[in-house]
């Protein structure tokens, strides 16, 4: 078969000028139209990155330059915002803000403190259609880092308050963090002096709240919700009802539940550390029922069976003192029932006020770092028959830097001395002002400070006394405003 | 004949450029399906089951071998084979059956189940069934190499071992001991019921060992509340320190 080379060559000849006519110049005969072009830019003295407190307003201005004039009429705005936290997915849902010029936002939840956010703001010129976009990153900072966390009733719910080092006073933060108040009226809170590291969240210092209903451990630095109460726990009690809870050197952790004691141990071991089973008594049984007190990280009061009650730092169990542990009263068998225990200003010694079968209160100071050679637990026993309203005691708190114990009695603030075990009266507050709670915090922030809480029926509020080495009280501060305050602590 | 050469030339480098566009291949396991088990790195080769610490209604239980396939899943069940080796004293169908050793159709891996027969004999032995893997129409072996640096077992090899006896943990007078005191048989019995876990040996960390000893603990009040005190094999009363 002969090939007609002629053919082919016309065929591949045409198939490159068809190509080639693909590469045609249009020099078609148009009108152009300036369109406005815009720039926008961060406003002058701002960046990418912004900071804003938590509650405090988001002001952003971002300078638009037009093309074609200076009207901003033609200009339509949207400002959306993502989470764009470490962690976060990568699709988090886009909120759009506003669709004003200018942002103004006041940053409170579904904001979260640590948190950081990409704000997006988006101009379009309506004549056109085209956008223009500009980015910021936007971090949560918080201004509630340091301060009193005040623990309060609010419309039979938890919430709490804080005063700020700047003597702000910020109302129903817990429902502002989380998006509702804790149900329930408040029972306690508690706020550890050092980082627990206990392997189920970053190491940290913790912070809980626990109310009738309700508990929850909150992220120390978001002071969001972060775990329920029975998440804290292997395996959690059939009820909750926290009256006590208590981390000791960074080891051991004590809460009272239904009277009952669980600790979690923790320390440099690996896995998960939480509250465990329910202790015996050092009879094999449950019958016993704890003050809502704990000290020197081993020692709680069983108010059913009138007795100290020693824990091992293995956790395991309770176990009696020891006979050499009593001298002046019997550790074991103690007769009364506890009204309040805490640590002196000495650690390793104890402060307890308790009383008797005939309502007599007796001071009683307890060695929690007892030995083999030096086993004796009793320091003090004395009777307070003599202190005046006494008996009517509804708080107390130990110095942590005096021998000195404050209790209050309807609205009268006294003084115990406890080395020459004399009473004097410090502070009276206004008449149906009855003192609640009172406390001299550790860790302190400045000079030391009994802070005192009080309700008139309607209005808690927060008295802060400094204090001087020698167990004077000098009224620095006032706060009112609250609603019933049970509980307080300090973040530092 | 310049414009002949010309042309051919077109043609050439035409179909140069054309052949460029081919899609390049990727590199798969092409060779004959195989199949093994899914038991190397930190996945154990073997499964130690008691019914001595099961209670006593319990005379038969399930455990279960995972198989891993090698090659591309196909749109058909495939049978593979599993032969017991010479050194198994568990007999197929008395000892312990199993479920259809099949890959479902699709998959890449088959979990089947192993059901194992609580028999007269196992309070005094240990009986293994050692598994191999054996070619079938649908399979060949897997590789018998063996990556997991403790262990006898190969990829193709599985063993499962039975017995009707509560063993004292090896670790029970170094560490146990100060917890839960003296063993015994019914006393520890009660530990795993009471707690759950089976396996006490290895080590126990601070924290779960001492929500393990308060659980014992109040289990044993608990029981004794609506039992009375419990008695072990000696006719000891079982007592916690």
């Amino acid at each position: 078969m002969r090939i007609n080379f002629l053919r082919i060559f016309h065929a591949t000849l045409l198939l490159a000028m068809a190509g080639m006519g693909g590469c045609y110049k249009d020099n078609g005969n148009y009108d152009y139209k300036a369109i406005n072009d815009l720039t926008i830019s961060y406003a002058q003295g701002t960046s990418q990155a912004l900071q804003v407190n938590y509650e405090d307003t988001l002001k952003v201005q971002p300078a638009i330059v037009q093309s074609l004039g200076k009207d901003e009429s033609g200009l339509s705005f949207e400002w959306s915002v993502w989470n764009s936290s470490q962690g976060q997915a990568p699709n988090a849902a886009v909120t759009v803000l506003s669709n004003d010029r200018n942002l103004a936002l006041k940053v409170v939840y579904p904001f979260a403190i640590g948190s950081q956010y990409t704000l997006v703001y988006k101009v379009t010129v309506k004549e056109t259609g085209v956008s223009t976009y500009l980015k910021y990153i936007v971090t949560v900072t918080n201004r509630f880092s340091q301060g009193w966390v005040l623990l309060e009733d609010v419309g039979g719910n938890t919430d709490y308050s804080m005063i700020l080092l700047d003597n702000t006073v910020v109302h129903n933060l817990y429902a502002g963090l989380n998006g509702a108040p804790m149900a329930g009226k408040p029972k306690g809170m508690y706020i550890s002096t050092f980082p627990v590291t206990d392997d189920i969240s970053v190491p940290s210092r913790k912070m809980y709240l626990f109310s009738e209903s309700d508990g929850a451990e909150l992220d120390y630095i978001k002071m969001s919700r972060k775990f329920a109460l029975p998440a804290l726990f292997y395996k959690p009690p059939t009820t909750l009802n926290v009256s006590h809870m208590k981390w000791f050197a960074g080891t051991i952790s004590m809460l009272v539940n239904n009277g009952k004691l669980n600790v979690d141990i923790v320390g440099g071991f690996p896995g998960a550390k939480k509250f465990g089973e329910t202790l015996l008594t050092p009879d094999g049984d449950l019958n016993y029922n704890l003050a809502p007190f704990s000290v020197g990280g081993n020692t709680v009061y069983d108010n059913q069976g009138k007795r100290f009650l020693f824990v091992p730092s293995t956790g395991t169990g309770m176990t009696r003192f020891s006979a050499q542990a009593s001298t002046l009263f019997d550790m074991n068998n103690v007769e009364m029932d506890m009204l309040y225990m805490s640590e002196s200003s000495i650690p390793s010694e104890s402060d307890a006020l308790l009383k008797d079968a005939s309502n007599t209160v007796y001071y009683m100071r307890v060695k929690t770092n007892t030995t083999v050679a030096s086993p004796v637990a009793t320091l003090k026993k004395v009777s307070l028959a003599a202190a005046p309203d006494i008996a009517q005691m509804s708080a107390a708190a130990s110095s942590i830097i005096s021998p000195h114990l404050y209790y209050g009695a309807a609205n009268k603030l006294y003084r115990y001395e406890t080395t020459s075990n004399t009473v004097l009266p410090q502070y009276t507050f206004p008449a149906q002002e009855n003192i609640t709670v009172m406390k001299c915090p550790v860790p302190m922030l400045g000079a030391p400070q009994l802070v005192v809480i009080t309700w008139n029926g309607t209005e808690s509020k927060a008295y802060f006394f400094q204090m001087s080495s020698t167990g004077d009280l000098v009224l620095v501060n006032t706060f009112g405003g609250f609603g019933k305050v049970v509980d307080f602590g300090m973040r530092t | 004949m310049q414009s002949k050469l010309n042309i051919l030339f077109l043609l050439f480098a035409a179909g140069i450029l054309a052949g460029s566009c081919s899609k390049d291949d990727r590199l798969m396991y092409e060779q004959d399906p195989r199949i093994y088990f899914d038991s190397y790195a930190n996945i154990s080769d073997s499964i130690n089951y008691s019914f001595g610490i099961q209670p006593l209604t319990v005379t038969t239980d399930t455990v279960y071998m995972i198989m891993r396939i090698m090659g591309n899943a196909e749109q058909r069940d495939r049978e593979f084979k599993l032969v017991l080796a010479d050194t198994s004293t568990a007999k197929w169908g008395y000892h312990f059956s199993t479920g259809p050793l099949i890959v479902p159709a699709g998959a890449y891996q088959a979990r089947i189940p192993v059901y194992l027969y609580k028999q007269p004999g196992m309070k005094d032995t240990i009986i293994t069934a050692d598994f191999n893997v054996a070619e079938s129409k649908d399979f060949k072996p897997g590789y018998d190499d063996k990556l997991r640096l403790t262990g006898n077992r190969t990829r193709v090899q599985f063993k499962i071992a039975i017995d009707d006896q509560v063993l004292k943990p090896a670790n029970w007078a170094s560490t146990l001991q100060p917890k839960f005191g003296d063993f015994s048989v019914v006393k520890f019995k009660f530990m795993i019921k009471a707690t759950g876990k089976i396996n006490w040996n290895g080590p126990i960390y601070p924290g779960e060992m001492s929500f393990l000893v308060q659980q014992v603990h109040l289990a044993l009040y608990e029981y004794e509340q609506q039992n009375g005190p419990l008695y072990d094999e000696n006719k000891n009363r079982v007592v916690l320190p």
